[in-house]
């Protein structure tokens, strides 16, 4: 069949087999062997070796050894304790943030986490009508100085802020940021919630987790023992006690109330589009079912006569003179 | 909850609107608007006051719900976890485990079910 198919390969093969099974008729005589081409000869194995072995090294020098082993984590402690699920209003598939908690934990942030944490993504401006009123965050963006010009001197110069402006950070480098916190580097705050296995549950475990530490774990000297960090020691110290900020709605600014005030205000930041979006899902669904029950109607409707039609044979009636 | 909080500041707007479609759409959408209200400085004042009288009426501290209600949990629903934590605890810090053993994972086991007990006890006590 493959002959049939391809008549000239085959012929061809047929043709290059040839010398083969002539040669193997006369293997004993040494001339066959006399010229085993480059890939049989010494220099080949020498090079290839030296490839092989260039290589390895090669690559060890740019990555680093890898025969070695690597660092990881297999212990309950190196991973951290999984935060569990806490109920937070906004988890429905149909709930809001709640607005006031974003509104406290604003206050929570400003007067606790600023003091390390930046929030570089977040401007004034965003406060508006989130948390607060844009005469309200106008006077707070005034509180703080702002780097601006040039002018027409070609001098930069101090304004106060503006709602275009975004938060200040505390720090004005990485390094400076390290130098204050003991080389821990204090992460910016802006999407927190998103860059965390756990998200929020993880936020707020962590700000009311920390503890002493159980038997047996050594701490690196100015670490703290949490649980939920992963590996446990967390350069940063607990930081919330109860009574630290006074809130005006007149919340009792416990710990634990704190620590979910911020968690969902750090939420807000990192999703800022959130109630927006489940307002969109609702809308989504209510599009998709109307448009659901319209075609399924539409459908009833059009096939209704031909659903409801009845074929009916009407036999002729037997003539006056046929074999009945 | 944003509606609610802002709906003081939108109630003077609903009852300007003299067209009936528009306060009948508003009803249906509430709408939600980031100015302060005109009359904006008596409410601050009286903001201003509220805080001011509780400062003097609770002088000392909140006192946290989380840590009574963990501890309860502790005692009730985990505290075969609590025990298995104890006796690690015991045993470590007389130096009977093995080198370089620690408690973590009986520590994880409380935490984990202490967690999963409280949580929804403590979120019900917030604001």
């Amino acid at each position: 069949m493959l002959s049939s198919a391809f008549p000239r390969l085959i012929s061809r093969a047929g043709a290059r087999v040839q010398p083969f099974s002539k040669a193997r008729f006369t293997s004993s005589s040494q001339s066959t062997t006399s010229t085993p081409g480059f890939f049989g000869s010494k220099t080949a194995i020498a090079s290839s070796t030296l490839l092989a072995t260039g290589s390895l090294v090669w690559y060890n020098h740019l990555y680093g050894i890898n025969l070695l082993p690597e660092a990881s984590a297999n212990s309950a402690g190196e991973n951290g304790m999984h935060p569990t699920r806490q109920p937070f209003e906004h988890y429905g598939p149909f709930e809001t943030f709640n607005h006031a908690s974003i509104r406290r934990g604003y206050q929570v942030y400003r007067e606790v986490c600023s003091a390390c944490h930046s929030l570089d993504r977040i401007a004034w401006r965003n406060l508006v009508g989130v948390s607060h009123t844009v005469d309200e965050a106008k006077a707070m963006a005034e509180e703080v100085e702002y780097t601006d010009g040039p002018n027409d001197e070609g001098e930069m110069f101090q304004r106060p802020g503006k709602l275009a402006d975004y938060m200040p950070a505390p720090y004005p480098n990485e390094e400076a940021a390290r130098a204050g916190n003991g080389g821990g580097l204090p992460p910016d705050l802006s999407l927190i919630v998103k860059a965390r296995h756990g998200a929020a549950d993880y936020i707020y475990s962590l700000l009311t987790g920390y503890c002493d530490p159980p038997a047996g774990v050594k701490l690196a000297e100015g670490m703290n023992y949490n649980p939920y960090f992963p590996g446990g020691g967390i350069a940063m110290a607990r930081v919330l006690f109860d009574g630290l900020v006074e809130y005006d709605d007149g919340t009792p600014a416990t710990t634990s109330q704190m620590a979910k005030d911020v968690t969902v205000f750090l939420n807000w930041a990192a999703e800022p589009e959130h109630d927006q979006r489940k307002k969109m899902g609702l809308q989504a669904l209510i599009i998709l079912s109307t448009l659901t029950a319209i075609s399924l109607y539409v459908k009833r409707f059009k096939w209704s006569y031909l659903k409801t039609r009845k074929i009916v044979y009407d036999p002729p009636k037997p003539a006056r003179h046929g074999p009945l | 909850m944003a509606i609610e909080n802002q709906q003081n500041a939108a109630a003077p707007a609903v009852e300007e609107s003299t067209s009936l479609f528009s306060s009948l759409v508003s009803f249906f959408v509430p709408t939600a608007h980031a100015e302060a209200p005109e009359e904006s400085e008596e409410p601050a004042e009286e903001g201003g006051d509220e805080p001011a009288e509780e400062e003097e009426e609770e002088e000392e501290e909140p006192e946290d719900v989380a840590p009574a209600i963990r501890e309860e949990c502790e005692k009730g629903q985990c505290a075969e976890h609590v025990h298995h934590f104890a006796h690690c605890q015991e045993k470590v810090e007389a130096g009977n485990g093995f080198p370089g053993e620690d408690c973590v994972e009986e520590f994880f086991h409380v935490l984990h079910c202490v967690d999963a007990c409280s949580a929804p006890k403590i979120f019900k006590k917030l604001a």
